[in-house]
């Protein structure tokens, strides 16, 4: 598309629930994938795991993409009918098995049964149980402390240089929130606009995935139109290459080149990226959009695998 | 418009540790003898540090003089007659026709001296000169810089050719702002002082000039600012802050957030500090000369007294039906 001088931004329409930006991301981060996995480029299971995410993802966001992302899955999984599913980060992973568990693959069983062990792992914990977790398995929020979220001027001010407590109160509204899924229960627009002002600084840095994880921490204290979510949702779409992944790691890729020849630096560092960049991109379009309650259901993948030993 | 500080006591009290330390580092501020500079051409003598940071005090001075309570202070008497008498004793305009390159800096300190209630004749007759001889067109300058002097010409009443203030608008990188994810220091600094020249410092509605998307770039400078205050760029933040009074902004939320952080890194001494001296100070734990600390942190510090003044200023403008 031209850009002409006084011509308005894509973003000021599409922000307000079009969706077409991440909807054609998602097609083209598709096709990265396909291209991938048609050169044999997912032989390590945590490249598969990735890949399989990303295809999940780019089905929820898109229903068009459905059956081309079905297809993928064979394609990225090369016969293998059983994944050292810890390989990944849990995020990935359950995305991952959210998507291969619906299908007639072999690979159903691994998952339903890694799902399994999930459970009983979650069970065993003492104490606050994580949100993702819950919502994958059995769809609810968890038994988080319903009370009154803690005031987040606490943890003000904002400073780059102390991250480790940013990072606290990034952890605390994704779990109170659930990742979205419930309501935050207070006005908290001036702490959710202070928190874009770290995002789009973490941007300018090119930490991208802090930078997206404080983007997403927004639109959980936040579902309107903000300049800030804006401008980190306009980053996001133009950080996607020409070939359909996110991320432009060229000096890292030929560092690591240099030092492991043989070794593909490029899918393990932009796999990851690709996946939280269609995930930040499409709930910051969409407030309605949840990824999570999409992708694991009311009921959670422990009811809708309906494998043995769920 | 209400003050962006939570208390007019905090302000005061800011307002008087600044001028403190304003004045124990006057010595600093002292311009060349310019009718003793013989060893170079005068074309070829260029501003300097030095040169510029009287300068900006005098910039600084020239809002300060708008407002009683802060002209009235005992150190800011002090400073504006410092200045004034440097101006005289160090014959700042000494051979102006030639020493085309401080034309910019000496473009200013004419338009202080009018405010600060002098009256320099021979002075305002020499620059005119110059821009009558076409220095100026030969030149290829951004919006902003051709603003910065469009500013000070008009202040001191110059003749000059240049484009009107819708026209550098129009061209301005206010119409279209750089992404604030890619946007440089520089670029900001653009922003801040296209709207400080363009509102004159709070005192006139930009709707004229901005019309429709005067919201939008209120939006843009409220999110530059928290971009900078995350960042801890006092300076940056502190100007953007200033852009906003003059933009009408009614955010007391994110006011007092900038102006409890600009508070609390106030150095005892009194300055304000910018990125580097607080890197270093924090890296190596030591100070630097005194020299040298304050030409890290003398902008920074004016920049303070600047956003006191017109806080002070646009809060009055605005009781009296000004604003």
């Amino acid at each position: 598309m031209d850009v002409h001088a006084g011509e308005r931004p894509v973003t000021e329409a599409l922000v307000f629930g079009t969706f077409q930006a991440t909807r054609t991301a998602a097609a083209h981060a598709l096709d990265w994938l396909d291209t991938a996995a048609g050169a044999g480029r997912f032989d390590s299971d945590r490249l598969a795991i990735d890949g399989l995410a990303i295809t999940r993802v780019c089905s929820l966001i898109n229903d068009d993409l459905t059956d081309a992302a079905q297809a993928l899955v064979p394609h990225i999984l090369k016969g293998r009918t059983a994944l050292n599913w810890a390989a990944s980060d849990l995020f990935a992973t359950l995305l991952a098995l959210s998507g291969v568990i619906r299908g007639e693959d072999a690979i159903g069983d691994d998952a339903a049964n890694y799902l399994v062990l999930l459970r009983d792992v979650n069970a065993e914990r003492q104490g606050r149980q994580d949100a993702l977790l819950n919502q994958a398995l059995d769809g609810t929020a968890g038994a988080f402390d319903s009370s009154q979220p803690v005031a987040l001027e606490q943890a003000l001010p904002l400073r780059f240089d102390r991250l480790d407590a940013l990072k606290g109160v990034l952890c605390f509204i994704e779990q109170w929130s659930a990742f979205g899924a419930r309501a935050w229960p207070t006005d908290s627009l001036h702490f959710a606009r202070l928190l874009e002002g770290a995002a789009v600084a973490t941007l300018r840095g090119y930490e991208l995935p802090f930078g997206m994880r404080l983007l997403r921490a927004v639109r959980y204290l936040d579902k309107g139109h903000s300049a800030g979510l804006a401008a980190g949702f306009e980053f996001l779409r133009l950080s996607q290459g020409e070939d359909g992944g996110f991320g432009d790691y060229d000096a890292v890729i030929a560092r690591m080149a240099a030092q492991t020849p043989s070794q593909d630096a490029d899918l393990p560092l932009r796999l990851p990226v690709t996946l939280q960049a269609l995930w930040t991109m499409a709930e910051l379009e969409r407030p309605a959009f949840h990824l999570l309650g999409r992708a694991f259901g009311s009921t959670g993948l422990l009811r809708e695998g309906g494998r043995p030993g769920c | 418009m209400q003050s962006v500080f939570r208390s007019a006591g905090d302000r005061n009290q800011i307002a008087q540790r600044l001028l403190a330390w304003l004045t124990d580092n006057l010595s600093f501020f002292d311009p060349p003898q310019e009718d003793l500079l013989f060893d170079q051409l005068p074309e070829q003598i260029e501003g300097g540090r030095v040169r510029k940071a009287f300068g900006e005090l005098g910039v600084a001075l020239r809002i300060v003089q708008r407002v009683p309570q802060l002209r009235s202070m005992d150190d800011a008497v002090r400073l504006r007659s410092f200045w004034l008498e440097k101006v005289k004793q160090r014959n700042i305009f000494f051979d102006a026709r030639r020493r085309v390159q401080l034309f910019p800096l000496l473009a200013v300190a004419l338009a202080v001296l009018e405010d600060l209630g002098d009256e320099p004749v021979e002075a305002k007759r020499v620059l005119q000169n110059v821009l009558d001889r076409g220095m100026l067109d030969r030149i290829e300058r951004s919006p902003w810089h051709k603003l910065d002097l469009k500013y000070y010409f008009d202040v001191a009443r110059l003749r000059y050719r240049m484009p009107d203030d819708a026209a550098l608008y129009a061209q301005s990188s206010l119409r279209h702002p750089p992404s604030l994810s890619y946007a440089s220091t520089m670029d900001l600094y653009g922003i801040t002082h296209l709207i400080f020249h363009f509102s004159d410092f709070g005192r006139s509605d930009l709707t004229r000039l901005a019309g429709e998307q005067l919201d939008a770039t209120r939006d843009y400078v409220s999110l530059a600012l928290r971009v900078c205050l995350f960042e801890r760029d006092f300076d940056l933040s502190a100007e953007l802050l200033m852009n906003l009074i003059c933009l009408r902004s009614h955010d007391r939320d994110l006011h007092w957030a900038v102006t409890d952080e600009l508070q609390k890194i106030q150095q005892p001494g009194g300055f304000i500090p910018d990125r580097m001296w607080l890197n270093e100070a924090q890296a190596e734990g030591k100070r630097p000369s005194r020299e040298d600390e304050f030409f890290a942190v003398y902008h920074p510090t004016l920049v303070m007294l600047l956003l006191v003044a017109c806080d002070i200023d646009t809060s009055s403008q605005a009781a009296v039906g000004h604003g």
